[in-house]
């Protein structure tokens, strides 16, 4: 499989505030095209025609959970292989393990400082892209 | 650490004065919800409604820098989530309105915290 490099993130986070901090970092910071889901099923919807290359994924939002939401997307054609890493503040090593299980490429742990934030995904993809090649 | 340059950094300043201009009406649906809670018998509905709240400002107060908010909310948070596993016993209904008015003393400490250290930066400049 041939790794793109990092442009379009595909956020999915539920609090508007979160949303508005993490998208202005991802994308004036990061200068990624980001798109925003409130929900999960926003997510399904937009992601077939949005391509992203990355999946920031809350775990914990109202209706269908993270974890729901990634084994959805994972029966779409578009998002079948795409990496995911959990924005979440549920780190106990019962949730990290079931992450895991789910294949997701990182857990990144709220809160979490927007400058760093976008470090964080760098080194992941850069770490992410050296495995593969 | 990202090197921000001036314009990124004046741009994350302006989100962070637009968040803290919200947080007196944040905080005045959380006391609200508060004292729904005795009135409505503490309801789990009610109950469910009132930790969503909490839970997003703990989150979201920490990652816009409001430290002691965070703080005051996640432990506000760990008594909503007690009380929709465990219910709302007498104790721990009397524990309720001390975390409501801590969160509150947080919301000021915070807020001077970061006049201070606004002033403090203009000075240094």
């Amino acid at each position: 499989m041939v790794h793109r490099p990092l442009n379009r993130i595909l956020l999915v986070e539920d609090d508007p505030d979160i949303q508005t901090v993490t998208s202005m970092a991802l994308g004036s910071f990061g200068g990624y095209t980001v798109h925003v889901c409130g929900s999960a099923q926003e997510a399904i919807d937009a992601a077939p025609s949005f391509q992203p290359d990355l999946i920031l994924l809350d775990v914990m939002m109202p209706g269908m959970d993270g974890v729901d939401a990634l084994k959805a997307l994972r029966e779409l054609p578009a998002t079948a292989r795409t990496p995911v890493i959990f924005l979440t503040a549920r780190v106990q090593p019962a949730d990290v393990a079931l992450y895991n299980e789910l294949d997701s490429l990182a857990v990144i742990r709220k809160p979490f400082e927007p400058t760093a934030l976008v470090e964080t995904i760098h080194g992941i993809w850069a770490r992410y892209r050296a495995q593969a090649d | 650490m990202l090197k921000l340059t001036e314009a990124q950094r004046a741009e994350l300043e302006a989100l962070r004065r637009s968040y803290q201009a919200e947080l007196p009406g944040k905080l005045g649906l959380i006391a609200g919800a508060a004292e729904t809670l005795p009135a409505r018998g503490w309801d789990k509905a009610d109950l469910q409604a009132f930790y969503l709240l909490i839970h997003r400002l703990a989150g979201s107060a920490a990652i816009y820098g409001f430290d002691r908010i965070s703080r005051a909310a996640a432990e506000l948070e760990t008594w909503a989530l007690a009380a929709l596993d465990g219910g709302v016993p007498e104790p721990r209904r009397h524990e309720l309105f001390p975390l409501v008015a801590a969160l509150q003393t947080a919301f000021s400490d915070d807020g001077k915290d970061r006049r201070v250290r606004k002033r403090a930066s203009s000075r240094a400049r």
